[in-house]
């Protein structure tokens, strides 16, 4: 489907806005799922949509505007018949498959806002407000020699090498040409900047995700390399722990060092195992988690998805895993999986609360979990901060 | 471009063609740490000119360092290769034309000197200025430069007694200023009216210039400004809050430094301090923004107490203890 729109008067830039939304009628699945979620284009993109000085824009393709800048091509792209994307082509289909394509895309959507923004000036002056640094021959656009932001563009249209660099406070795409001039652009590592969804829409799409995924849960054993003993007399391989010392990476082993499986004396452990994805498939059959989202939206209600599809979509989104105990209230008890991105820097918790029976047994059995996502970690200075 | 980059390179160059004054020359000189003369000399000659050339290059606004000939001689291979990627990431020059520095003597006959005084171009404002490490061979080449950077500013320290159960509600805390900021952006006046707490308290700074006929003459050239303080009701904030959302077609807040501090007798209250960068069609601005939330009802927390502080006045940033925290206000 393509739609096309009129620019120009109100009334048209209001229904530009209706026809990007789409109510996704949620699929049955072998679960009830309760949330229905009205997936819309993200309202960055619809602005830009809105501030492009052309007429025609398909809600997903190619299209030319001529006064903003002669020769780059711009697009959008849709996502279940939604648009979430509109940037400036300025990498190679080589570089768009080799790389993070959310970088990629980051980097197209902002050289649209900077095209869009008439002076030099002004176009530094966003940068600044995104704190992201785009450095021509060690000059940020700007000052020195650089003085267009054309002059980048050169740069990246006859590249002889590009890297990017992930995982600190900042990513680092750092590119050559081939006369050796070098373009660094610094992205600060923050979701809310990357992706063109903010909180609330990004949590959509994800609980969206959830609803309806396929993914099946694969098991990791652990290399048995670096194999410890813990507190509790378990052996333990892992070792990382994330920001505090009781949330941990570990995988709980037997005296076999074989991957722990024994929920009546180790609850806690065997759980741990299973969302470290170190247990056994089978031990994951019949459970589902009933979860209640602490989202933006209060419109979204609980909803269930076996355990064994929700390990198998966070599996696959380049998340490091870190789990602990809470505690134990009488025989039930309660765990949390951390789900750290390190290059968007985000954190999803999942909390769940269980007894030994319910791990033990099988047929269905209903757990109960609480899922908070999209939780930012970049702009934390003191978690903890004590007088 | 920063107004201190912009003004640094301008006097420079202006300097330069009016006065007849090479400004963009620097000397460096080792106190003491050495005492082979020759390397000593060596040292001082490889600095001065290495700082000096780029000074030259940011005042011509070349895209690549500008070394005379000669001079190419004072870098081994690797130390010239790291010259080159340092200046890919960032222009830099030496904001000083004398700079004097002790040498350190390594245990492999090398030399290391530490303090010199640069200015990235490229960085933000906080990080602009830096010190360079320059590392010398036995015959007195620039062999490695780097940058002595500051303690990495997130806290990398792991917390040993921290229990998962508050590790968890604390990020509960950074979830819900999350969504607070996303309302925000949002212009979501109705999630924002729901967060705060029907009395809370809320207090607004602004900076102030002091009638100066009032003052002396010694503190009228120092400090003529003052923050003075409003309280407002919820009502009083919320119906502010609407008109600026009507007048303004895009909003763009971002949230950054942020510290959490649980109440010391109660374990439902936190305090969160943190920097607003405040972004907006009409109006920009930055400050200190703290919070007070309650917990007791984890599924709906609730705003008490909202100040905030402009980040500086009198040309100085704000005082750290005279941000608002958790402790000044009494439950």
């Amino acid at each position: 489907m393509c739609l096309h729109f009129t620019a120009s008067l109100v009334f048209d830039r209001m229904m530009k806005r209706l026809r990007y939304i789409l109510i996704i009628a949620l699929l049955a699945s072998s679960v009830p799922m309760h949330a229905q979620i009205e997936l819309k284009t993200p309202e960055r993109v619809v602005r830009m949509l809105e501030s492009m000085p052309v007429s025609d824009i398909p809600q997903s393709g190619q299209f030319k505007c001529p006064d903003l800048s002669g020769t780059i091509v711009f697009y959008t792209e849709a996502r279940d018949g939604v648009t979430v994307q509109l940037g400036a082509r300025i990498f190679s289909d080589g570089i768009r498959n080799a790389y993070d394509p959310v970088i990629i895309s980051f980097v197209e959507r902002l050289w649209v806002e900077l095209l869009l923004r008439k002076t030099t000036e002004s176009q530094a002056s966003l940068l600044k407000e995104y704190g992201v640094r785009i450095v021509l021959g060690g000059y940020p656009l700007g000052s020195g020699s650089f003085g267009r932001l054309s002059q980048a563009l050169d740069v990246i249209n006859s590249l002889s090498s590009l890297s990017i660099t992930t995982g600190g406070s900042e990513i680092d795409m750092f590119m050559r040409d081939k006369t050796g001039t070098t373009l660094h652009i610094y992205i600060p590592s923050s979701r809310d900047l990357l992706f063109p969804y903010d909180k609330k829409e990004h949590e959509e799409w994800l609980i969206n995700d959830l609803t309806q995924t396929k993914l099946q849960y694969k098991q990791t054993v652990p290399e048995l390399t670096d194999v410890k003993t813990a507190a509790n007399g378990l052996l333990v391989t892992g070792g990382e722990c994330y920001m505090i010392d009781s949330l941990r990476n570990d995988v709980f082993l037997d005296k076999d060092r074989r991957v722990l499986w024994n929920p009546m004396s180790y609850p806690e452990e065997s759980m741990r195992n299973i969302l470290m994805s170190a247990a056994d498939a089978r031990h994951l059959t019949g459970i589902v988690l009933d979860i209640t989202p602490h989202t933006y939206n209060r419109d979204i209600k609980k909803f269930r998805i076996p355990l064994n599809l929700f390990m198998g979509y966070v599996q696959q989104q380049g998340y490091r895993f870190f789990t602990g105990d809470v505690g134990r209230d009488g025989n039930r008890s309660q765990c949390l999986l951390t789900m750290y991105h390190p290059v968007y820097n985000y954190l999803h918790i999942l909390s769940v609360s269980f007894t030994p029976d319910q791990l033990e047994a099988t047929g269905e059995r209903v757990i109960k979990a609480d899922l908070s996502t999209f939780i930012p970690q970049h702009n934390i200075k003191n978690l903890f901060q004590e007088k | 471009m920063r107004i201190k980059h912009f003004l640094f390179t301008a006097a420079l160059a202006l300097f330069a063609v009016t006065a007849n004054a090479q400004l963009d020359v620097v000397r460096f000189s080792i106190q003491d740490g050495i005492s082979d003369a020759n390397l000593k000399a060596g040292i001082e000659k490889s600095t001065s000119r290495l700082l000096s050339a780029l000074n030259a290059t940011v005042i011509s606004g070349k895209s690549k360092i500008k070394l005379e000939k000669e001079d190419e001689s004072l870098f081994t291979k690797d130390g010239r290769r790291c010259l080159d990627e340092m200046w890919a990431s960032s222009a830099m020059m030496c904001p000083v034309s004398q700079v004097t520095e002790k040498g350190i003597s390594m245990q492999n006959g090398t030399v290391q000197v530490r303090n010199v005084p640069i200015t990235l171009l490229a960085a933000d404002e906080d990080n602009c200025e830096q010190e360079l490490v320059l590392c010398f061979n036995e015959k007195g080449q620039i062999d490695n430069i780097m940058i002595a950077l500051e303690e990495h500013r997130y806290l990398d320290v792991i917390n040993a007694q921290i229990s998962v159960k508050d590790f968890h509600r604390r990020q509960a805390i950074i979830d819900f200023v999350e969504n607070f900021r996303t309302a925000y952006n949002r212009k979501d006046i109705e999630y924002i009216n729901n967060v705060f707490s029907d009395n809370a308290l809320i207090i607004t700074g602004k900076v102030v210039k002091i009638d100066k006929k009032r003052q002396d003459l010694t503190s009228q050239s120092l400090n003529n400004e003052q923050i003075q303080y409003q309280k407002s009701t919820k009502e009083e904030y919320i119906n502010n809050l609407k008109r600026c959302f009507k007048n303004n077609s895009y909003i763009n807040l971002i949230f950054d430094e942020i510290e959490v501090m649980r109440h010391p007798k109660r374990d439902d209250i936190f305090g969160v301090t943190l920097k607003q960068h405040w972004n907006s069609s009409n109006y920009s601005d930055v400050g200190y923004l703290f919070l007070m939330i309650n917990f007791e009802d984890e599924m709906n927390p609730s705003i008490q107490v909202r100040t905030w502080q402009p980040d500086k006045y009198n040309g100085k940033p704000l005082p750290r203890d005279e941000v608002f925290s958790l402790d000044m206000f009494s439950i």
